[in-house]
């Protein structure tokens, strides 16, 4: 009893679960979770067919896709803004002044069949992306002077980088929001030991200069204090010369002759006025 | 056989017993026989345990308090030891075991309590119920884990359902869907974070080209926070290159504005605050969702390889500053002496005005007096003689005569 009951139980047991397991299944190869950040390129067997969450006029696609269990298949592109760096790029200005620039663009896929067509993901898509940008800096600071490139790495005129990268980029379903120069330096070697170079002279010449103009200071003030002593000197004695004279002769003597242990000898005329007396006259 | 005997060979149980009167113990004389002890000995050791010490340790190692029974089995057997010297041993062995036998029992009804009550623990749970219980706290744990966020009061979250964002939610208990379908992006929005540029530890040298074209040796910090978690989790790819090469650009740009002098010189205060601003606008235009804070400036400075022709202009404009203090000093010094001087003049010409002969006079003769109070003098007072020392030989005559202090 136990072996003809058996096959048949055990096939009707089989066939609902295994149906069962069989819709389950491609209920989850019919669906495919996109998340906020991201844009859904749906592909039928490598034929776009549609988009979910491009961002674009406020749909906001995020949450399940759902799609054709096997035929179709979802490629997910990052919508958030993107960064691309290009790091060391050498180049030289129209003057002939060689550089070294850091520089990096900020853009989003704003087309994804399009991005997707031509470059493929974000993340394979940034080789490509960063030979484009170094070619468009090299271009546009190959116009310009050092002056100009640091213009444009304080932000002036970065419209002209802008308009020139987003024009590469016209035809890939990206667009570029900004294009900034984060470094511009002088590349190590002959360019930067020149500049060192110059900094060296600048500052040498500074010093000599301040030096100079130290000395020359320092002239100034002391005969500016000279020409005031004798501007005091002459509104005093210019009062009466003649005792200035007499006056200024005691002072002299007693510096020079009356000084203690002055071993002077003096001899005396009896006409000396000092001694007019001493005759008794 | 007599008592003596009997005596003889109880002695070392009178002992023992005597013991336990004096509760003293007897360790020499039961050492001495040992065949005595063992056969006495509950515990079965040599090592002269007196009765005393039997009668305590048993009790306690069962945990039964049994002395009463020991203590009233053991006084009614020194009468008996008299009768036979054979069955004193007998009956102190069943005085003994009769007297240990309660204790042992009742631990062996405890042991067999603690069987019953231990076996059926272990043994007796289903392995269904098991498995429910665990399948239960693993439900829990997950539930737990993954669908419940706690949001601290410095966070925000953003709760997603199949990836697509919900709203912004503040501190508190944030609920979604459990693991897979449901996530949450949990951030701390209030403390200030730091970016250090140049990258890495700030050490390495970051030269940037200033407005004249020099190199300026820059170093900062980046004090900021998250302002719009939505922005900052879903509007960026990557958010940290993204402000680092942000505050690059601002900080050179703000560099590039500036001459070397500023940028080195006390203007480089203006420089943080400009570059700050800069960055400030670049991550608005970006809608990071990013509050700039601050720059600090932790280095602005010349290049290593010029720092010493730089400290040489630095030397020089003290030289300069130190020479002008001096002649400042010494202009000043000039001008008092030349004060002093002038005032001192002034005031005898007023008295030398009001009487000019009697005045000039008495300075003569006063400064002649100090003139010639420290000097040899010699008076010649033969008429026509040369004061002035005799002509040398072939030299040539002196012009004139020198009169000393004629006072005109």
């Amino acid at each position: 009893m136990d072996t003809d009951a058996v096959p048949v139980p055990a096939h009707r047991r089989i066939v609902p679960i295994l149906g069962l397991a069989l819709l389950v299944a491609l209920a989850f190869l019919a669906v495919t979770p996109v998340p906020e950040q991201c844009a859904a390129l749906i592909l039928r067997f490598g034929l776009p067919a549609r988009v979910a969450n491009t961002g674009a006029n406020g749909q906001d696609g995020a949450g399940l896709a759902v799609h054709l269990p096997l035929a179709e298949q979802v490629v997910l592109l990052d919508r958030r803004l993107l960064t691309l760096a290009v790091d060391d790029t050498r180049l030289a200005t129209g003057d002939g002044q060689p550089l070294a620039i850091d520089a990096y663009a900020t853009w989003r896929i704003t087309d994804p069949v399009r991005f997707y067509q031509a470059l493929g993901t974000p993340d394979g898509a940034t080789g490509p992306l960063r030979a484009i940008l170094a070619a468009v800096l090299r271009r546009e600071l190959g116009r310009t002077r050092l002056a100009g490139a640091l213009a444009l790495a304080r932000g002036d005129q970065a419209a002209s980088l802008h308009a020139a990268f987003a024009h590469e980029l016209a035809g890939y379903g990206a667009t570029v929001y900004a294009v900034r120069l984060s470094r511009v330096a002088l590349p190590d070697g002959a360019p930067l030991d020149a500049a060192y170079a110059q900094m060296l002279a600048r500052s040498e010449a500074d010093a000599a200069a301040i030096t100079a103009d130290g000395h020359r200071n320092a002239q100034l003030i002391r005969a500016d204090a000279e020409a005031r002593a004798a501007q005091i000197y002459a509104a005093s004695f210019g009062q009466d010369p003649k005792f200035h004279d007499f006056y200024r002769a005691m002072q002299s003597y007693d510096a020079t002759f009356a000084q203690k242990g002055s071993r002077t000898t003096i001899v005396l005329s009896p006409d000396n006025a000092y001694l007019k007396q001493f005759r008794g006259k | 056989m007599g008592t003596r005997p009997v005596f003889l060979n109880d002695r070392p149980y009178n002992r023992l017993v005597s013991g336990l009167d004096t509760d003293k113990a007897t360790d020499g004389p039961t050492r001495d026989e040992p065949g005595v002890a063992k056969t006495d000995s509950l515990r079965g050791g040599h090592e002269a345990v007196s009765a005393v010490c039997v009668a305590k340790t048993v009790p306690a190692a069962e945990g039964i308090r049994a002395e009463p029974p020991v203590i009233t089995a053991v006084p009614p057997v020194p009468p008996l030891r008299a009768a036979s010297p054979w069955r004193h041993a007998r009956r102190t062995r069943a005085a003994r075991q009769g007297a240990t036998a309660p204790g042992a029992r009742a631990a062996r009804r405890l042991l067999r309590g603690f069987a019953v009550l231990r076996l059926p623990t272990i043994a007796v749970v289903p392995a269904k119920v098991w498995a429910l219980w665990l399948g239960g706290a693993l439900a829990l744990g997950w539930l737990g884990a993954t669908a419940v966020h706690p949001v601290g009061p410095h966070q925000q979250a953003i709760v997603s359902t199949f990836g697509a964002a919900g709203a912004t939610l503040g501190p508190g208990l944030a609920p979604s869907w459990p693991w897979p379908v449901g996530s949450a992006v949990v951030e701390d929005v209030t403390s200030v974070r730091h970016l250090t540029s140049p990258a890495g530890d700030g050490d390495g040298e970051a030269l940037m080209l200033t407005r004249d074209a020099s190199l300026v040796d820059v170093a900062f910090d980046v004090r900021w926070r998250i302002r719009d978690l939505r922005r900052y989790q879903l509007g960026l790819a990557n958010p940290d290159l993204l402000m680092r090469q942000n505050a690059d650009t601002a900080m050179r740009g703000s560099v590039a504005e500036m001459d070397f002098a500023d940028a080195i010189g006390p203007a480089r205060n203006r420089l943080a605050a400009q570059a700050a601003r800069q960055l400030q606008a670049l991550l608005d235009r970006d809608q990071a969702g990013v509050i700039i804070d601050g720059i600090d400036l932790r280095r602005s400075a010349p290049p290593a390889r010029i720092a010493e022709a730089m400290r040489a202009v630095v030397a020089a404009r003290n030289d300069a500053a130190n020479e002008t203090v001096q002649a400042r000093s010494w202009s000043n010094q000039l001008i008092i002496h030349a004060r002093g001087e002038a005032g001192a003049f002034d005031k005898i010409y007023a008295q030398y005005r009001l009487a000019p002969e009697v005045t000039r006079r008495q300075m003569y003769y006063a400064t002649m007096e100090r003139v010639l109070s420290q000097s040899d003098k010699v008076i010649v007072d033969a008429p026509g003689t040369v004061t002035t020392l005799p002509p040398l030989p072939g030299g040539p005559t002196p012009a004139a005569g020198s009169r000393a202090g004629n006072g005109h």
